[in-house]
């Protein structure tokens, strides 16, 4: 299912994003602007944890792909990580968009992104399902909040 | 603004000591939604930085920049998320 949105509500989304991921961190690159219409509307907003003065430990990065279709914007893919680890080499993302190699088709693929700095993968793509960006904000802030490395233990490839 | 010692995350505990609050006052900030926590299980929750700043000191908080956004961006992005997967093409 996609999710559509009336331009006013979608510009509500990034308004209200904005103001509860500061509680996460510091916003370091908020980007919602919107192309012309009939263009992309790229959300993509940073946000350094844990900020306000203290050394950056890891980063969230939440981008969504918003298409006008039918008077309405409708989410075309996403992509929502954590980064952390040395030099953030650390990779935990849920993510949703074209992957030719799994659906030659070109629909998009619902996957986890991950990549343990210990043990870097080559091919770090697990099997997932669709994310809320509300939900995904809620488990990749447990992983940071936790004490524990995250590691892709428990994830299944893709293929 | 209060003073206390800053870290990633307190516990409703340390925070409750750090802003000289009851316990039950930071639960009750929880569950009204004034004060952002992470659950990590069912009865234990991180607080983090940014929230306890929000919650003491809102207009304090550094304003939002709005930089514009190079043009092309959003198709870069999204070709940066693809390349990813053309090991698996290839494969």
């Amino acid at each position: 299912m996609r999710i559509r949105l009336s331009a006013q509500a979608l510009g509500q989304r990034i308004a209200s994003l904005e103001a509860s991921l500061r509680s996460d961190g510091e916003i370091t690159r908020p980007i919602p602007d919107r192309e012309p219409p009939d263009e992309t509307w790229y959300l993509d907003i940073r946000v350094a944890a844990p900020g306000y003065g203290l050394p950056q430990a890891a980063v969230y990065r939440y981008q969504e792909w918003w298409h006008p279709h039918g008077g309405a914007w409708g989410l075309t893919a996403y992509a929502y990580d954590y980064r952390f680890g040395p030099s953030l080499s650390g990779v935990f993302g849920h993510h949703w968009h074209e992957m030719r190699g799994i659906d030659p088709s070109g629909d998009p693929v619902y996957h986890v992104k991950c990549v343990d700095p210990a043990r870097p993968d080559p091919d770090p793509h697990f099997r997932s399902f669709r994310m809320d960006i509300w939900e995904a904000r809620d488990a990749l802030t447990r992983l940071d909040a936790a004490d524990e490395v995250p590691t892709c233990a428990g994830l299944f490839l893709l293929r | 603004m209060i003073e206390f010692e800053r870290k990633p995350y307190y516990s409703p505990r340390e925070l409750a000591e750090a802003l000289g609050l009851h316990r039950t006052t930071i639960d009750r900030y929880i569950r009204e939604g004034r004060l952002r926590a992470v659950r990590l299980s069912e009865r234990t929750y991180r607080i983090p930085l940014g929230a306890v700043l929000q919650l003491l000191a809102p207009e304090e908080m550094p304003p939002v920049a709005h930089p514009r956004q190079p043009d092309g961006a959003a198709d870069a992005a999204l070709d940066d998320l693809r390349a990813e997967d053309r090991s698996l093409v290839e494969a």
